[in-house]
């Protein structure tokens, strides 16, 4: 026998209190009343008659209060409802067998927000109206449960076990989150079948209803994973009905998206995309590019006004078209691309229409050039969009301070004090030292560390240098070029408490120790390329491209600390995004595409200082190609077979003394009666 | 308001025993007693003794010494014999009045006690106007202080004091205040006994002892209903009011029919007992008026002739 509602120690607890309650009650009424009668010996003769039934009547006191211990231990039990023959003491299993088990597999992904110019609206729509049908035509019958899962790159159940209509409705409306409406994730349709096959694995007649349009990939390791998972449901002995949606589309959609500063200029970008036309047909569209410094969703880059590039695209049937469009200036760092196809008809699916990129934010570098006058070198630094140039003489020249890098060409200026220094010619006295006053005549060049980042996307070839003072070499210099006796011709030499970091005090020194001028170094392309080197090795920035993330998979993040809390604010109409931070990385998990914004506090006990925030944007984007081939495929049992309802007889109605505890109360009601009865009778008193 | 007249009524002070509506009752009773019994009774109550009265009784042979004037001389020429005339001696008869002041006759509410006095009384003032000797006592355990025959109507008030003044309580020993009684009274005469009867040692031993010493007993036997239908349910204590005993029962209806049965073969051994021995024997419910059990009293006869 089972306990549906109190358990044992409850009841025993109940049986306790009332029962010692009883008990004292009749501890306490056995206590007898005094009456003054006028005369006793009338009474003599009727006690004198009666005497002889005392024990009789002391055993039926006894039996009374047995009989009240007995209606206690009725009415606990009652309130125990007692079930037989039952193994489990779940809910679920409490409730009577049920013989069918249905599990809805809703497709919630990104390609089910194709709109269907049948039913004119989504395919989620029309999936979760078939789900509430199928919900309707099961719901007289209790012996039918049903569980509802959506799914998309990740599988989530929505309801347990049930067959109450309004849960199971309440559940499929839940598909799809805020608003309804589908992710913008992949599909992941192994890991669901997996999961229904887990769900279904030991129940009673277990069928998978799985609810899509089919668009999602059949080979590869998704392939492999589909067919685990159809196994899987095999084996669990269930049937997979798909109830398909959809209808053959045409689609075109961005499929790659990223913008990067632009190699030479680190105040331009360039935009790389990947276009893909998954219809029969050619079509033309253009793609527009959108910045908005704050925007965070595809409604905050629509303004024409916003535009920074289109780029006009013609794509053959199933072409896919990658590209670049160059020197993209725009303020902020916050992109988005939005493809429109040209004429009138409509692109069905939107959701790839749309793609978003965050780049660092740049700005301008703050040189100082002390010179007498050195046109190549003025020109190469006047020419950087992203360099403010300042130009003293060596008489003007007054420190560091303020500026990013000093260049000192030929002037013999204090350049001790802390800062980042690009020195040209002699070095000034100070920090370098010179083994020998002669310098070297027409040196050869010698050793070259190409990988050092000065050296990037350059080389010396016949720089023809005239004479080349011989520099002291100290620890820690590292020499990137030198001469075939080994005497320096570019070195650097970091110095000061906390050397090699950019934001510490300490100076730091790139050294290029003879005159440009008696040499061919300015004619050569070489020069202005190692000008930017050179600016780039002290103004460190990451590299351009960023890794793209994807919605619907968990993206870890680096963050500058390891304590203290973060918040995110993902774009407007998607879903509350909680991110986790773990040492000092920050995990977040987006289903919406869109660019979220990280907030965090760099002091956890600092609070109201702005300078303790730490901020960081995240752009997230769907950029499925599989996602965005939103005709639909085979189905995955193949079979063609759409669900029906089984048949159901309403069984017959359960007799109201079918529950235990009725018939229960009933018998203890019964025996409050007859005890009433009969102890008003005198009978059992 | 119902609970303010409740309260009200549990203020007012408690109704004189006999107050000025008990003593027009009584002239009316007074009346009635004269009417009823005009053609029977002159005011007057003959007693047996043979003497100097008016009243012929009977003859008996001539003795020497007596008077020749009572010999009937018309016999003597029609017989030969001589016989004397006997007359019937008038004397003024007593009527003692007993009330029973144990503790049974104040269980409860009082009202077999208050109407025993009020019987009392109104019996008293009966026999004072019919120029008889009244005299009242109370008996419980022992017999009490009696109030001396007196005669006169204006003796009704001191018998109303007395019996005012009566204090109830203790067991009742029937047998010993009837000898008491007996002992302490030379006239014999009426004895009107007003107890609920509820005695520890019976009550025959006393009513014959008073038979015996030529006493006649007027049984005027005080029943309260209730006593008849206890309101009893449950386990209870019976405690005797008198005695203190106390006896444990568990009421049933067969246990209260029993009683029920108990209690009127009580009441009807006694009125078995008193028909038997040509006792007058009246039962007073405390329910009905004191005039209507006069009335009864009247009617039983015995009391008035």
């Amino acid at each position: 026998m089972n306990l549906l509602g109190l358990g044992a120690t409850e009841l025993l607890t109940l049986f306790g209190i009332f029962g010692g309650s009883t008990v004292l009650l009749y501890l306490l009424k056995l206590r007898r009343r005094r009456v003054e009668v006028p005369y006793s010996p009338l009474w003599a003769r009727v006690v004198d008659e009666r005497r002889s039934s005392s024990l009789i009547s002391t055993l039926k006191r006894l039996f009374s209060l047995l009989v009240q211990l007995a209606v206690v231990a009725l009415l606990v039990l009652a309130l125990g409802d007692p079930r037989a023959d039952r193994a489990g003491c779940s809910p679920e299993e409490a409730g009577p067998p049920l013989k069918r088990h249905t599990l809805l597999l809703i497709d919630a992904s990104a390609s089910m927000d194709t709109w269907e110019t049948a039913g004119n609206t989504t395919r989620l729509k029309l999936a979760k109206a078939r789900a509430h049908a199928i919900v309707d035509a099961i719901e007289d019958n209790p012996d039918h449960a049903m569980m509802v899962v959506q799914f998309d790159v990740t599988s989530r159940p929505l309801s347990v076990w049930r067959h109450d209509a309004a849960g199971l409705h309440a559940a499929i409306d839940a598909v799809g989150g805020l608003g309804g409406v589908a992710f913008d994730t992949p599909t992941a349709i192994g890991d669901a079948l997996a999961l229904a096959a887990a769900a279904l694995r030991g129940r009673q007649d277990p069928e998978v209803v799985l609810l899509t349009d089919n668009a999602f990939p059949r080979s590869g390791p998704a392939a492999a994973s589909l067919k685990a998972a159809t196994s899987a449901i095999e084996a669990a002995g269930a049937r997979l009905v798909t109830e398909s949606v959809g209808t053959p589309a045409a689609n075109v959609g961005i499929s790659a998206f990223n913008v990067r500063p632009y190699l030479s200029d680190r105040l331009s970008y360039a935009a790389f995309f990947a276009v893909t036309n998954h219809g029969d047909t050619a079509t033309k569209a253009t793609l527009h590019l959108y910045a908005n410094p704050a925007g965070r969703g595809g409604d905050d880059f629509k303004r024409p006004d916003q535009i920074i590039a289109s780029h006009s695209l013609e794509l053959a049937a199933g072409e896919h078209v990658e590209g670049v469009i160059d020197d993209l200036k725009f303020e902020g760092s916050r992109v988005a691309a939005r493809l429109v196809l040209d004429g009138e008809t409509p692109d069905r699916f939107g959701r790839d229409d749309l793609a978003f990129a965050v780049v660092p934010e740049r700005r301008k570098v703050k040189v100082q050039l002390v010179t007498d006058g050195n046109l190549f070198l003025n020109a190469t630094l006047f020419l950087r969009e992203n360099v403010a140039l300042t130009t003293v003489t060596p008489s003007e020249y007054q420190g560091p301070a303020g500026f990013d890098v000093t260049v000192v060409d030929r002037a013999d200026v204090d350049v001790s004090a802390p800062g980042d220094y690009f020195l040209i010619g002699v070095p000034p006295r100070g920090p370098f030292e010179l083994e020998t006053a002669t310098p070297t005549l027409t040196p050869r060049l010698g050793k070259v560390k190409r990988d050092h980042p000065l050296m990037k996307h350059l080389t010396f070839v016949d720089i023809g240098i005239e004479s080349l003072p011989r520099v002291k070499k100290a620890r820690g210099d590292v020499v990137v070029a030198a001469t075939t006796t080994g005497e320096p011709v570019l070195m650097t030499r970091a110095l000061g408490p906390a050397a090699g970091n950019s934001v510490s005090p300490g100076a730091r020194y790139v050294l290029l120790p003879f005159d440009t001028r008696k040499s061919l170094l300015p004619m050569s392309y070489a020069f202005p390329l190692l000008v930017v080197n050179v600016l780039n090795h002290f103004v460190y920035e990451e590299a351009g491209l960023i890794k793209p993330n994807r919605a619907g998979v968990e993206l870890s993040l680096p963050w500058p600390v390891a304590d203290g809390e973060v918040s995110a604010l993902g774009p407007a109409g998607a879903s509350q995004v909680y991110p986790r931070l773990v040492g000092e990385r920050v995990h977040l998990l987006a289903s919406r595409v869109g660019i979220y914004e990280l907030r965090g506090s760099a002091d956890p006990g600092a609070t109201g200082d702005s300078n303790n925030e730490v901020f960081q944007a995240v752009a997230v984007n769907l950029l499925s190609p599989r996602e965005s081939a939103v005709s639909p495929e085979s189905a995955v049992d193949d079979s063609g077979a759409t669900w029906t309802a089984p048949a159901y007889e309403a069984p017959q109605p359960t007799p109201w003394l079918a529950d235990l505890w009725r018939v229960l109360l009933l018998v203890a009601l019964g025996i409050v009666v007859v005890e009433w009865w009969t102890y008003h009778r005198r009978v059992t008193v | 308001m119902a609970w303010f007249r409740r309260r009200d009524e549990s203020r007012q002070t408690p109704r004189e025993l006999f107050d000025d509506a008990f003593m027009a009752k009584l002239e009316y009773l007074d009346v009635v007693a004269k009417k009823a019994f005009a053609a029977r009774s002159r005011g007057e109550r003959r007693s047996k003794k043979i003497g100097s009265g008016v009243e012929f009784a009977d003859h008996r042979r001539y003795s020497p010494g007596d008077d020749f004037r009572h010999i009937d001389w018309n016999v003597y020429a029609r017989l030969g014999k001589l016989l004397v005339r006997l007359y019937e001696e008038e004397e003024d008869l007593h009527v003692y009045v007993l009330v029973d002041s144990s503790a049974s006759m104040v269980v409860g509410d009082r009202q077999k006690f208050d109407h025993a006095r009020k019987l009392g009384a109104a019996l008293a003032y009966i026999a004072l106007s019919s120029m008889e000797r009244a005299s009242v006592a109370p008996f419980s355990a022992a017999l009490g202080q009696r109030l001396l025959p007196a005669r006169g109507k204006s003796q009704i008030f001191r018998v109303m004091s007395f019996l005012k003044a009566i204090e109830p309580g203790g067991t009742t020993a029937f047998a010993d205040s009837m000898k008491s009684f007996v002992h302490q009274t030379k006239r014999r005469g009426l004895v009107v006994l007003l107890s609920d009867f509820y005695a520890q040692d019976g009550y025959e031993e006393g009513l014959n002892y008073l038979r015996y010493n030529r006493f006649e007993p007027f049984v005027l036997q005080l029943i309260d209903p209730r006593d008849a239908e206890p309101s009893l349910r449950g386990d209870v204590t019976l405690v005797d009011c008198e005695t203190g005993v106390g006896r444990d029962m568990t009421f049933s209806a067969r246990t209260l029919a029993a009683y029920r049965d108990a209690y009127h073969g009580f009441n009807q051994e006694l009125e078995s007992f008193c028909h038997a021995r040509r006792l007058s024997h009246v039962r007073a419910s405390v329910r009905e008026p004191v005039e209507d059990l006069m009335l009864n009293v009247f009617r039983a006869g015995g009391f008035v002739r």
